[in-house]
């Protein structure tokens, strides 16, 4: 079950990424997964909702796996798709292959909200206002 | 206001920085780091026994073992000499580049020239984790299902070798050798593969002479 270890190294990119824009609320993230990690989304789903749980900054956020499959170039056929959960080419059958997509397990992007008096105040300078 | 922030970043950039640091280290010292994985009961800790103890006079390695709880299997691992450290993972199923920074400096001597690590016994979960070794190995007993590559490609994808074992067994479960390795090559053609048997020492040292000649090339040419 690592995928609440890949859940948690989410949260900690995203709620940099989140600190650095001055952002107070993430709404969602996209979230790319190739067919070649062995990383369940489901699983993920889960372990997402675990870690985020108490979690103000990620309140009510969802997560949206985007699920890459298999691309490779093959030498003989060219590029295209290949046999399940292998990077054989599916059009012959040989494995010696170059992958093209399949291992990614990268966070696309995110998007976040701003406290209306944040966004004020960056708008207008640092101004208190009630 | 709802804002898009483009982010385009690994999950695991933070483990996979960690363990390329540490494959400058052991680039700089001369050090070849071998990560071992399998499904729990393939065999690992045998065959670590079985090699560790032909490296003896031969080799300076250090050996760190993963597991979710005891210690039994650095205990197997010491009988040879060399200097072990257990990692408990208290329920992680893997190890990752933080644990191995954490605790291989009670193994890495300044004359180390092979570091092992045996992963926790997983198929799934240790494929994701770099821990910047030179080799990962995945080890297949004969009985388990020889379509295990084909159920697990992430593991198998990233390895650089198989090690059949148990190959005593052979003939006693209907796991077929070839067909494992032709599922293995679909997903990592150009997998090296041994078959041994701890019981028989059959394949033993063959294995054991190539993961040297593996080390030596790489020592020897930190040397120059």
């Amino acid at each position: 079950m690592h995928e609440l270890s890949i859940a948690m190294a989410v949260l900690e990119t995203v709620a940099a990424a989140a600190a650095r824009a001055g952002a107070s609320r993430v709404l969602s993230i996209r979230l790319r997964v190739g067919e070649l990690t062995t990383v369940d989304p489901a699983a993920l789903q889960f372990a997402y909702a675990a870690a985020t749980g108490d979690h103000p900054l990620f309140a009510g956020s969802q997560l949206q796996v985007e699920w890459v499959r298999v691309r490779i170039d093959c030498p003989t056929c060219g590029e295209g798709p290949a046999l399940p959960r292998t990077v054989a080419c599916a059009a012959c059958g040989s494995p010696l292959t170059r992958v093209l997509a399949g291992e990614e397990l990268d966070v696309d992007d995110v998007e976040v909200e701003r406290h209306a008096k944040a966004a004020a105040d960056s708008a207008k300078g640092a101004v208190e206002k009630r | 206001m709802p804002k898009r922030l483009p982010i385009q970043q690994k999950v695991l950039s933070k483990n996979d920085e960690l363990a390329a640091a540490l494959r400058r280290r052991w680039q700089e010292q001369g050090v070849f780091c071998l990560n071992v994985v399998s499904s729990p009961g393939s065999g690992k800790t045998t065959l670590l026994q079985e090699t560790l103890q032909r490296l003896r006079g031969r080799l300076q390695v250090g050996v760190l073992v993963g597991d979710l709880q005891t210690e039994n299997d650095a205990r197997r691992l010491a009988a040879a000499g060399f200097p072990v450290r257990q990692i408990i993972t208290g329920g992680v199923c893997h190890l990752d580049a933080t644990m191995v920074a954490t605790h291989v400096d009670a193994v890495a001597g300044p004359d180390l020239e092979l570091l092992v690590i045996e992963n926790v016994g997983n198929l799934v979960c240790p494929a994701s984790y770099d821990l910047g070794e030179d080799l990962k190995v995945v080890l297949l007993s004969t009985v388990e299902g020889d379509d295990k590559p084909a159920k697990y490609p992430g593991m198998f994808r990233r390895s650089d070798a198989l090690v059949i074992t148990k190959t005593d067994l052979l003939g006693l479960s209907d796991f077929d050798p070839a067909r494992a390795i032709q599922h293995a090559r679909q997903v990592r053609p150009d997998l090296v593969v041994f078959a041994v048997s701890a019981r028989t020492s059959e394949g033993i040292d063959a294995w054991v002479q190539w993961l040297t000649d593996q080390v030596t090339a790489k020592t020897r040419s930190a040397r120059r």
